[in-house]
């Protein structure tokens, strides 16, 4: 809500000190949103005509122009193009100190002398940043007062209303508010009114056939109107928020919507077949033309305003374009109404449409507040735009307005609060607000609820309009005391997701947030072919689907840091995704070099390998233990293969990780691979139970004894290293204490479609210290298993 | 009353430690050497053990001075050897050690840890701020029902409130969740009071310029207890912005609306860039709103089936891309989503 302090001071006088005033709003809920000041100095600025303008002889951008003032005629040299001969403008003489410590000289431009310089709106500190110079109003008098023109003094704000409050959508509103807090009165514009002797009801029809929708409408006719522009008080007021002046009927109700906030509607009246007005609503599929040129096609919801033959307003949005009010109007019909708010905004929010009027009616306007408007407008309109008001009003009001009352219990508020309070004192305060004080004693008080304050229904209400009015900053600060109640297992287990975490930084990856929203075409380039979730209002079809796999986010990461011009990329999200339910999901991936660039540092590209640590150390922090996993090779649209692995447990599939598929490299435009990993988090979300006890195992009281053992293995026997390990310790017995994996090769000395894989065995007793014979004789007999079983060499 | 062998045998042992000493000051040793040269005079077929073992075949009268003297000789020579060993070896150590250079300032083998999302580590801080008070985390899926979003926290459909937070709807009833108050209402349904529950979350809104992000990061909070006044909700968010930021920070809290909380609270911190002087930052105003909260309604109880009468409760709610923004002065929310590492690493 754009204010200004001229327009406002009609209603209450205002302190000198604005800006004290402006932080008391602030403090009361009404937050300033910008304010604007026009204090300058305006000894050598004056009004002046442009006579005429031609191109500067040595500049392309410039112009010369002559200007007269009352006093004289001046050569300026100006820079702007938005003008034109005949234009009123500001002109600044030498001497003139304006915005920014521009100082005003007589000075020559590239060849010409320029005496001065005409003013822009930021040159005159009225706005940030403008455009071209301040065209004034083409009847603005050369020996106007300066000071005037400009509105020197004046300061306009830009509030924000809370929707709550639409009663402070208007001037009046707001002066209500500033009494309370000045405790002074508004005065209320007076709406007394002569009126003609024919009756309204002789010459107008109105039928109210949807009284849910429209619960009251009122109006009152003004004949013989003759429209013209606006008086000057009525356009400069316009003029201090921004508005333009339309004609002088238009203006009257523009003006009583922002200074009652009752929005009006003015209907040509010569336009409205039969005299009638049907308030009803519309027709499937029926079509309305609106003022501003829109056509819409509405339901049986909509509310609409109609003559005996066709809708002439959609009602509390906007006026159609037929019975529009125009300079051949001489008759107008004035509607004042209360419209349902979620009517309003139902069809507001249809047909996306919004405006002043439906602003208001769809937060609730004053029902009481319709007579005082429709009166105060008729008034003014009949004053400047001369015309009679038709005897009496039409007032369809079915069902009359019942006052609500509400009771603030002493003990309730202060409890509230946290701090005791004068009884008095909040009487006072709520009184100052319009509320009337009903029944009171020491423990409580009930309040009758001003009609204008659509927002007040509870003890609550009451409690934060006594808390506005004190003040917050007289509300204590406490320290938090009462109960805690662990017992009540509301907490996930919160540390899980920190573990996992810590376990990804230490394996120097970096966390990355992205937008849970994917294109159809980033789906396509997984193959993705399961159910998504598709958002109905996308930001645009790139946004559109909700990600069911984190995957293509990571790649596209991948994609922008190798494009600028990282090489080594280590990523992971731990986030939500969204498949035929909402899960959450881990996902990590890495390129490039192994390690940071250094000068000592063998540095490979990454592999499997790396990848499948990483998953190790993930799990190990899951604490998942996995007796009965499995390791497979899984075809897979994301992973090659050959090169990835996939670790189910118990049917279940936990993790997935490898080397993308050379597909998914190319349809991500990616000029490096990559090795992922995709763990179904939720899963040890569920199942995570805090690992076993860590209890302390006892050192060896014994020597261990480590024998090396060297196997060369057939290829296409499909012997694993997990197969091997399973061997040692099964055919090895209780003595075999460790395994280690030392070396695995290929190549020179190894016969063709052979691996050498070396391992050294550690054995020990918990009860002696092992014989050499004894470790032989176990290490020979696993030796021999190995060759005669498995067809194993041993080296 | 030496006879002719001794007195040979102590002429030859005077000789014997002329000469060892002669050489010893005449030349320059290495390791190598002075080895030889104990060899040559203490080793088992040395001079000086020769000497020795002759003495022993002395007459037992004989033996006591002659031995003192050879002993005395060997002891000489040992001490003088050991001595001549320890700066020979002394000075090799130096030498070694002024031979093994390096440059000191290479660079260190790197070390590889990764980074954790500056909104992420902000929302933990956050979070265990209110745990040292007894907050308990809970959380709630992003996809929501209208009921949760709206409904239950006394915004009924077609409410004007409704403007304030633009909603991604998956369909007439389905939302994007637009705040994590949603899960206040799933909380307070499951448990009874008293509660003290912190929520962190992914939240979604319709809207998307350089100050505003489809998607953020919401903290929310709420308390439910006999007697909880706006006083206690004053106490716990000041504590929270001097731990958050510093205890200098500046706190406002000024009326607002919400249709969940009555009365409703926007919190402000004083502009830490200006320190409340006015900038471009706070739009001259010196304060910086970071958090909206209030007393929990009672239409929200009442959608619970808690006691109105019997209790209270406040809630709050928190953007941290904003909090976030402000500890690292971060001037582009765009930075958050772009994954840039060379942004991210910054706060490894």
């Amino acid at each position: 809500m754009k204010l200004s302090s001229s327009w406002l001071s009609r209603y209450i006088p205002l302190p000198k000190n604005l800006d004290s005033l402006l932080e008391k709003l602030t403090q009361r809920g009404f937050e300033v949103e910008s304010v604007q000041k026009r204090n300058m100095d305006t000894s050598f600025l004056r009004v002046a005509q442009i006579i005429e303008s031609k191109k500067h002889p040595n500049a392309d951008r410039l112009s010369l122009c002559l200007v007269k003032t009352q006093e004289g005629e001046y050569s300026i040299v100006c820079g702007a193009k938005n003008y034109k001969d005949g234009n009123k403008v500001v002109l600044a003489l030498p001497g003139a100190e304006l915005k920014g410590d521009l100082k005003i000289k007589e000075s020559v431009i590239r060849g010409e002398r320029s005496q001065g310089m005409l003013c822009s709106e930021s040159e005159l500190g009225f706005q940030e940043e403008s455009e071209g110079i301040l065209i004034l109003p083409s009847d603005t008098l050369l020996q106007a007062d300066i000071k005037k023109v400009l509105r020197v003094g004046e300061l306009t704000c830009e509030l924000n209303i809370t929707p709550n409050r639409p009663d402070c959508m208007s001037f009046l509103g707001v002066a209500r508010e500033l009494s309370a807090i000045l405790r002074k009165k508004v005065s209320i514009p007076r709406t007394l009114l002569k009126e003609g002797k024919q009756r309204i009801q002789e010459k107008v029809k109105i039928k109210l056939h949807a009284p849910k929708q429209c619960p009251r409408y009122r109006a009152r006719l003004i004949e013989d109107v003759k429209i013209g522009p606006s008086p000057e008080w009525l356009k400069t007021a316009l003029e201090s928020i921004g508005q333009r002046s339309i004609n002088n009927v238009v203006d009257v109700t523009n003006f009583v919507l922002m200074e009652w906030g009752q929005p009006l509607h003015a209907f040509d009246f010569n336009k409205i077949s039969d005299s009638t007005i049907v308030v009803r609503t519309a027709k499937p599929q029926e079509k309305i033309k609106t003022l501003d040129g829109g056509e819409y096609t509405l339901s049986s919801e909509d509310l609409l305003i109609c003559d005996s033959q066709k809708p002439i307003a959609l009602a509390g949005i906007m006026g159609g374009a037929f019975s529009e009010v125009s300079e051949f109007t001489t008759h107008v019909l004035l509607e004042s109404a209360y419209f349902d708010p979620s009517t309003i905004r139902k069809t507001s929010k249809k047909v996306g449409l919004s405006s002043e009027s439906s602003k208001r009616f769809e937060r609730g306007v004053d029902i009481l507040g319709v007579e005082k408007a429709l009166d105060r407008a008729a008034k003014l309109m009949s004053e400047v735009a001369g015309g009679t008001i038709a005897k009496g009003f039409i007032d369809l009001y079915p069902k009359k307005f019942s006052k609500r009352v509400v009771t603030l219990r002493k003990n309730r508020l202060e409890q509230y609060l946290g701090y005791p309070l004068s009884f008095a004192q909040v009487k006072a305060d709520l009184q100052a607000l319009g509320f009337k004080l009903k029944k009171t004693n020491a423990l409580k008080s009930s309040f009758e609820v001003p009609s204008h304050r659509v927002d007040v229904s509870h003890e609550v209400d009451l409690i934060e309009e006594v808390a506005r009015s004190e003040g917050y900053q007289k509300i204590p600060t406490q320290e938090l005391t009462g109960s805690i109640h662990l017992e009540q297992s509301i907490e996930k287990d919160t540390s899980l997701t920190a573990k996992v975490k810590s376990a990804l930084d230490g394996s120097g990856l970096t966390e990355v947030i992205n937008y849970s929203f994917y294109s159809p075409t980033d789906l396509e380039k997984i193959h993705w072919k399961e159910k998504v979730t598709h958002i109905q209002n996308p930001l645009g079809e790139d946004f559109s689907v909700m990600r069911p796999s984190l995957i293509p986010s990571l790649l596209k990461n991948l994609k922008f840091n190798l494009d600028q011009q990282r090489s080594r990329v280590r990523i992971f999200e731990l986030r939500n995704v969204y498949q035929s339910k909402e899960t959450k999901i881990l996902s990590g991936l890495i390129s490039g070099p192994r390690y940071p660039t250094h000068w000592n540092l063998k540095n490979p590209e990454v592999d499997f390998y790396d990848v499948k640590a990483i998953v190790n150390s993930v799990l190990q922090a899951l604490g998942a233990r996995f007796s009965d996993s499995v390791e497979e090779q899984v075809p897979n649209p994301i992973f090659q293969s050959n090169l990835s692995a996939e670790i189910k447990e118990a049917g279940k599939s936990l993790c997935r990780f490898g080397k993308i598929h050379p597909q998914l490299q190319e349809a991500f435009d990616l000029k490096q691979t990559a090795y992922l990993f995709e763990l179904n988090f939720h899963i040890f979300e569920k199942e995570y139970q805090e690992k076993e006890k860590n209890i302390f195992k006892l050192l060896p009281k014994y020597p261990f004894v480590k024998r090396d053992l060297s196997l060369l293995i057939p290829l296409h026997k499909k012997i694993t290293h997990k197969l091997l390990c399973e061997v040692f310790l099964k055919e090895g017995g209780p003595l075999v204490k460790n395994v280690e994996l030392f070396d695995v090769y290929q190549g020179e000395a190894i016969p063709e479609g052979h691996t050498s894989y070396a391992y050294a065995l550690t054995y020990g007793s918990d009860e002696r210290t092992l014989t050499d014979v004894e470790v032989s004789k176990v290490h020979e007999n696993l030796c021999h298993f190995l060759e005669s079983k498995w067809q194993v060499k041993i080296r | 009353m030496l006879d002719g062998l001794p007195k040979e045998l102590k002429e030859k042992l005077k000789q014997i430690e002329q000469e060892a000493f002669l050489e010893l000051s005449s030349q320059s040793f290495d390791e190598k050497s002075l080895e030889d040269f104990r060899i040559r005079y203490l080793g088992r077929n040395g001079k000086l053990t020769q000497i020795l073992k002759d003495i022993g075949a002395l007459s037992p009268q004989d033996r006591p001075t002659l031995g003192q003297l050879a002993n005395t000789v060997k002891g000489t020579l040992t001490q003088k050897i050991s001595e001549l060993s320890d700066t020979l070896k002394k000075s090799q150590r130096e030498k070694l050690l002024q031979e093994t250079q390096i440059d000191i300032t290479l660079p260190g083998r790197p070390s590889y840890s990764g980074s954790f999302h500056p909104i992420l580590k902000t929302m933990d801080d956050i979070v265990d701020i209110f745990k040292r008070y007894g907050f308990q985390v809970a959380e709630g899926p992003e996809i929501e029902s209208d009921y949760y979003n709206f409904e239950a926290l006394n915004i009924p459909k077609n409410h004007p409130a409704r403007d304030m937070q633009d909603t991604f709807y998956i369909s007439e009833d389905v939302v994007l969740r637009t705040h994590t108050s949603p899960v206040q209402i799933r909380v307070m349904e499951k448990f009874k009071p008293p509660l003290r529950v912190i929520v962190p979350g992914t939240v979604y809104r319709h809207d998307a310029d350089t100050s505003h992000s489809p998607m953020f990061h919401q903290v929310e909070g709420l308390l439910v207890d006999e007697a909880v006044s706006f006083a206690h909700l004053k106490g716990i968010l000041t504590y929270f912005v001097h731990e958050l930021f510093s205890s200098e920070t500046q706190v406002r809290f000024r009326p607002s609306y919400f249709p969940f909380t009555e009365p409703s609270a926007e919190l402000d911190i004083g502009c830490i860039f200006c320190l409340g002087k006015g900038c471009r930052v706070c739009k001259h105003s010196g304060w910086l709103e970071v958090a909206g909260c209030g007393m929990v309604h009672p239409a929200v109880f009442e959608a619970v089936k808690y006691d109105t009468e019997k209790i209270s409760g406040f809630a709050f709610g928190m953007g941290v891309e904003r909090l976030t923004m402000l500890r690292y002065h971060i001037d582009d929310i765009r930075l958050f989503y772009e994954n840039d590492l060379r942004f991210l690493e910054q706060f490894s």
